[in-house]
């Protein structure tokens, strides 16, 4: 039967179960791995990826051709009008996007391609990136991966890269020492690594389906 | 939009605004191709291409003006026995004309090393192949003009031979009057024939202006090199007149958006000074005697308006809503 | 036609320039995807070098305009209308009057137009540019010099001079037509790669009729801002390269009425010729009233 769970950091609660997320998914709970519960104030963006055609298999490879890196040569996040208004952000502008596995930087795109979601009477909005940059080639950008968390779908453990928390704060990344300053504002430090209610704690074994196909049956402890 | 705030109030006024009227002045969200047209045409992108060109063009085409028109002062000098004049005007056309002007455009060409195909057709459509063509003339006719009346003058060959060399001088230096004539005011000819709208709607006023400012520019020139003559004075006189004219004609004659290059961008200045200089100040000075400071007044105007309308179509080829402002006329 | 596979005119050998026939371009974006393969397909092709790696945020669309080293680009339009028939509007049900908003996104692959009469062709005097057989607009690159009169006279603004420090710099530099694949029966590359066929080469007599047809259909589906750009009662008369756009042309950055600028040479040289001759005549009356 066709079932419907929410992503494992979502800003709703799902609307068809007590449960919000799939059970038997694998949590990989760390604490550089951590996940936001669910409607979390501190990261109130959806943040999908996905893939732009010029550089269509990877950046790894497209970035390194000047045909198809002058297409598109750098990082960018696309974002409603009415996100960029509340913001204060214009076209163009350089923002930092920070989950709570760390903060990376790009440019803002505001098209109105997007739009602003309304979901259980409050307005989410969202924000979308390509995940094709890195830090060699003749363009360059920050890897929109590194805000993603690692987790495992229970029959082939792919983890869930096109849906995640985020939290937007306008202007250039600090870089260097600068950085961990900064990030202390917006990312909570210490505390345990599970922070979502449906998380499993650290060590304990992830349920009685993820076994066989998943290689790391158990959650990573370490 | 069903949500309520504020913000998402102002992004519906905005977007009814910029629907009705075309344009949102102020402050706001810069979305890209949205419903907020910013910039004119397709992101404000150039619709036709600036020129290319660098410092050499301008100077060039002052060189040429004065190259051309010092052989038609030539002409009349010789016709009317001011010889030594026509000398110094022949060597002032012979090497601004035949040395310099090619010098400079040779170096603007971003192959110099091809120069020479330029006389491979003849191209009467080409305002440009047929400049190629009357400098070469020019100077086919200025050089050997010059040698000979170098010769006559020095007395170097003197019997028959030496007649037939004042002959000879005067054919060539009257054919590079011709050419001369054609090689100042071709140049305006070349920036009127474009796609430039700060350019083409003016391409009348250009030729006056580029010829006249030449043929003042030369007797300036002549007389600072010391042939103080009642004729170049009337010249001068007359030139400046024409650029005051000319000046009060490009003042009046405004298109509205499609020359806004001109009529309200600071290049448009340049244009202006060049021509306050070269007109009403020339004018002024010279009638008050101060022969010399007209003259230079006259040069540098000559060449800052040059400067000027080069900078003019770099702006107004940019200019997206002047191209298509332009279309009307 | 899509869906003709290797006998669409896109695929099979043809020997238009043998037979001295006359091809074309026509470009629809009411099927383009925007997948940039005609940029890239062209610049592989024809060597071309990269135009700058500048992000531009105008859209999808990084590559800014025709130049020197760009002989295809596609134009990336975010427009507040609807496409055909679609009805956009996520926020509402579908009549609900709130919920109506309009929205289109239009991809175009813009090119050299090919004029029936060219700005640059005329203006050229070294002979570089000439008409091939095929009918369209070539630059010998090998006879460029680089003067720079034809970028200033294309009334597209397609043609450009390469600067330093790209791969042969210095010469003027727009779409070839693929005259060098055209001699040995190939297609254009973009025509080749195009993946929905937005982009159909053909015989140019072929293309109009197709286009007007195209026009008709997607009328009927309720495009109604759909119309050709073919600019034929202007002085260029017409262009090889041809498009189907969706709204007005200014949007495109395409001058709704082009003209070729050797329409503004009789008045200039008159103008010229007036000077010329009022300069030997003041010299004249100089010399004999004033000496």
């Amino acid at each position: 039967m066709p079932t419907h769970y929410e992503p494992l950091e979502s800003p709703v609660k799902n609307a068809l179960y007590s449960r919000d997320t799939n059970p038997v998914v694998n949590w990989f709970t760390r604490q550089e791995n951590r996940f936001a519960p669910p409607g979390d104030p501190r990261f109130p963006f959806v943040l999908t990826t996905y893939r732009l055609t010029e550089h269509h298999t990877a950046g790894g490879m497209s970035r390194f051709l000047s045909h198809l890196a002058e297409l598109q040569p750098e990082l960018f996040a696309e974002m409603s009008p009415e996100l960029a208004t509340e913001l204060k952000v214009k076209n163009g502008d350089y923002i930092s996007i920070v989950s709570l596995r760390g903060a990376i930087e790009s440019r803002a795109l505001v098209s109105r391609r997007m739009r602003p979601m309304h979901l259980n009477g409050k307005t989410v909005h969202q924000i979308a990136m390509p995940f094709h940059f890195g830090t060699s080639g003749p363009v360059r950008g920050d890897a929109t991966n590194d805000l993603v968390p690692i987790s495992g779908e229970p029959n082939v453990t792919i983890m869930e890269a096109k849906a995640l928390a985020c939290n937007i704060v306008p202007g250039r990344l600090p870089r260097g020492p600068a950085f961990e300053e900064w990030i202390k504002k917006y990312v909570p430090q210490g505390g345990p690594p599970n922070l979502h209610p449906e998380q499993p704690p650290p060590g304990a074994s992830p349920g009685p389906a993820a076994g066989g196909h998943s290689q790391h049956g158990k959650t990573d402890s370490r | 939009m069903t949500s309520n705030s504020p913000s998402e109030k102002r992004l519906e006024e905005l977007r009814e605004q910029a629907w009705k009227e075309g344009v949102v002045p102020g402050k706001g969200v810069d979305v890209a191709g949205g419903p907020i047209p910013r910039k004119a045409g397709y992101y404000g992108q150039p619709v036709v291409k600036p020129p290319v060109w660098t410092w050499q063009v301008p100077l060039y085409f002052f060189m040429g003006g004065i190259a051309g028109m010092s052989a038609v002062i030539a002409s009349g000098a010789i016709i009317f026995h001011h010889v030594d004049l026509a000398r110094g005007a022949m060597w002032l056309a012979a090497i601004a004309g035949a040395v310099l002007s090619p010098v400079l455009l040779i170096m603007d060409l971003g192959r110099p090393r091809l120069f020479l195909n330029m006389l491979r057709v003849f191209k009467h459509r080409s305002a440009m192949s047929m400049g190629a063509w009357i400098l070469s003339a020019f100077g086919a006719c200025a050089v050997p003009g010059l040698i000979a009346l170098e010769l006559h003058a020095h007395q170097v060959f003197p019997g028959t031979f030496g007649q037939l060399l004042r002959i000879a001088a005067d054919t060539f230096i009257f054919a590079s009057a011709i050419f001369g004539t054609l090689l100042a005011t071709y140049t305006g000819v070349l920036l009127g024939a474009t796609a430039i709208p700060a350019w083409f709607l003016h391409r009348t006023l250009l030729p006056i202006h580029f010829g006249t400012a030449g043929l003042g520019s030369a007797a300036a020139l002549l007389e600072l090199l010391g042939h103080r003559m009642a004729a170049l004075n009337f010249l001068g006189y007359y030139a400046a007149a024409v650029e005051s004219a000319l000046l009060i004609w490009l003042s009046v004659d405004k298109h509205g958006v499609a020359d806004r290059a001109i009529h309200e961008h600071g290049s448009g200045w340049l244009i202006r000074i060049g021509e306050i200089l070269n007109g009403p100040l020339a004018l002024v000075l010279r009638f008050f005697s101060f022969v010399p400071f007209a003259g230079l007044s006259f040069l540098i105007g000559a060449l800052i308006s040059r400067v000027g309308w080069i900078a003019v179509g770099k702006v107004s080829g940019s200019d997206p809503e002047s191209v298509f402002a332009a279309e009307r006329y | 036609m899509i869906g003709e596979g290797i006998q669409s005119t896109n695929q099979r050998k043809h020997s238009y320039v043998q037979d001295r026939v006359e091809v074309g371009f026509f470009t629809d974006p009411s099927v383009c995807i925007g997948c940039k393969a005609c940029e890239v397909a062209c610049k592989e092709w024809n060597e071309v070098p990269d135009d700058g790696f500048i992000w531009s945020g105008n859209s999808y669309d990084n590559t800014g305009h025709l130049g020197a080293s760009t002989w295809r680009h596609v134009m990336f339009l975010e427009q507040d209308r609807q496409k055909g028939n679609q009805v956009t509007g996520p926020m509402g049900l579908p009549g609900d009057p709130q919920s109506e908003d309009p929205f289109r996104w239009v991809f175009l692959s813009d090119v050299c137009k090919h004029c029936e009469e060219a700005g640059c062709l005329e203006a050229c005097p070294t002979g570089s540019i000439v008409r091939t057989e095929v009918g369209s607009v070539l630059v010998q690159n090998d006879v460029c010099n680089g003067c720079g009169y034809c970028v200033v006279s294309c009334p597209f603004g397609v043609i450009d001079r390469r600067p330093e420090p790209l791969h042969d710099a210095g010469g003027a530099f727009k779409c070839t037509f693929c005259y060098d694949r055209q001699k040995s029966g190939l297609v254009p590359a973009c025509a080749k790669v195009c993946p929905t066929e937005s982009i159909v080469f053909g015989r140019l007599d072929d293309l109009r009729a197709l286009g007007a047809k195209r026009v008709q259909q997607l009328q009927q589906s309720g495009y109604s801002d759909a119309q050709l750009y073919d600019p034929t009662e202007t002085s260029v008369r017409g262009i090889h390269a041809f498009f189907l756009i969706l709204g007005e042309p200014e949007a495109y950055g395409l001058p709704p009425k082009p003209q070729i600028p050797t329409i503004y040479l009789k008045s200039a040289w008159t103008s010229a010729f007036a000077t010329a001759i009022a300069s030997i005549i003041v010299t004249l009356v100089a010399f004999a009233f004033f000496s």
